[in-house]
């Protein structure tokens, strides 16, 4: 969960998704500023060359281009890594059962795009699979990956190495909320748990 | 702190454990745990702790200083991962499936609520990115006006620091869990009862969680 998942953008340069880990703990923006953990909850930054300071990532939002904003700005392909949930299995405890749960598969390195009203998935080594949007039933964060389910039980998680998951899981539900809306389903009300429109 | 948390409830060995042992491990690791509001925290019988959500450690140092069991929603891949899987019910956890309507997570809240039992969950669903407080979800309210127990909202307070959603080391240092005095919930029946008090009592709750920390007793 590192500091781009926070930072949706560069507060000096507002350059979308631009910050990328270079250390175990470091960031790098692309006009060069530099990010790392401060004291508290704060994050030491600065632009290249000038000087560094500690804020709260509620104050360094405040310089970033809006998230919505963010999100309905144009990218291509990006890295990402998607595994896919098996089928849900009951959970006992105590001879009664305490619920459901679903168990992620392996790693799959892939190229992402969101294309129209579908999202596209070309795993490094496999078959290429569509996702059509209005079929997604659910755009939940989770950790540092974002899980979207569909309408037929199909579950997969998302993760971004070089990209902000707090930015995805925005693109993801503005994606989903424009699939929605062509397809003549109405503007969706709510995320969580399932997609509610009217 | 002073008292150290004694199980007065059956509670799994792993649980008791924990507590045994998770309060010791903070405070030699710098960090301290201030409960306010205990008073508010019923001696026995059925509540519901409704917290607001800022570090994987919430659960953590919650469950492990109040002396009762408190049975925590978890989410549901948690049970499946390798390592914790097995272990997450003798923590007192139960699987909720986060992103579908999860009704069998609604009766086991339900069925340790009626055996008169603490039952916390993150109203948010999620932790915050920034330390501000997020929208509730709504089928969390919907269970409290279900089940009709006191509800008692929990003021989180430092763990952000010591842990926030976007750093992955730990710097132990204060928290405060804060208590609020119950809200009253009917057990109302019936959605068509429930659903147009769901704004009222969200607002109510979301209201007693922005109360910021009192200062030290």
């Amino acid at each position: 969960m590192p500091i781009r998942d926070a930072l949706w953008a560069c507060p000096f340069c507002h350059a979308i998704d631009s910050i990328r880990s270079v250390r175990r703990r470091e960031a790098r923006s692309r006009c060069a500023a530099t990010f790392a953990p401060g004291p508290g909850a704060t994050i030491v930054a600065g632009p290249s060359g000038g000087p560094a300071r500690a804020r709260s990532v509620e104050e360094w939002e405040g310089d970033l281009p809006a998230l919505d904003e963010a999100a309905a700005a144009g990218h291509g392909p990006v890295s990402a890594v998607v595994r896919r949930a098996s089928a849900p299995r009951p959970v006992h405890a105590d001879g009664g059962l305490l619920g459901f749960a679903e168990r992620f598969g392996p790693r799959i390195p892939a190229t992402l795009e969101i294309a129209g009203p579908c999202l596209r998935i070309r795993p490094v080594d496999g078959y290429p699979e569509e996702w059509q949007l209005v079929a997604v039933t659910a755009v939940q964060p989770s950790s540092s990956s974002v899980q979207l389910r569909r309408r037929d039980g199909a579950l997969i998680s998302l993760a971004f190495p070089d990209g902000s998951v707090r930015l995805w899981e925005a693109r993801l539900q503005l994606a989903v909320r424009s699939a929605y809306r062509a397809a003549g389903r109405g503007e969706i009300l709510e995320f969580h748990p399932t997609i509610r429109s009217r | 702190m002073s008292q150290g948390p004694r199980p007065s409830e059956s509670a799994p060995f792993l649980y008791r454990a924990a507590q045994a042992i998770i309060p010791r491990l903070w405070r030699w690791t710098g960090g301290s745990v201030r409960i306010l509001g205990r008073e508010h925290l019923p001696e026995r019988g059925a509540a519901l702790i409704l917290c607001n959500h800022l570090s994987y450690l919430d659960p953590i140092l919650l469950q492990s200083s109040i002396r009762r069991p408190i049975y925590a929603l978890a989410k549901s891949t948690s049970f499946s991962a390798p390592l914790t899987g097995p272990l997450m019910h003798r923590i007192c956890s139960f699987p909720v499936r986060r992103f579908q309507v999860d009704p069998q997570a609604t009766r086991v809240a339900l069925r340790h609520l009626r055996a008169g039992r603490l039952v916390a969950i993150y109203i948010e669903g999620e932790r915050s990115w920034n330390a501000r407080l997020q929208e509730p979800k709504k089928g969390t309210v919907r269970l409290a006006l279900k089940a009709g127990v006191p509800v008692i909202p929990c003021v989180i307070r430092g763990t952000y620091e010591v842990l926030p959603r976007w750093r992955k080391r730990l710097r132990p240092g204060p928290v405060t869990f804060q208590f609020m005095p119950p809200l009253p919930m009917p057990a109302l029946h019936g959605r068509v009862h429930r659903e147009p008090l769901v704004p009222e009592t969200a607002r109510r709750i979301m209201d007693a969680l922005r109360t910021e920390t009192r200062p030290a007793d």
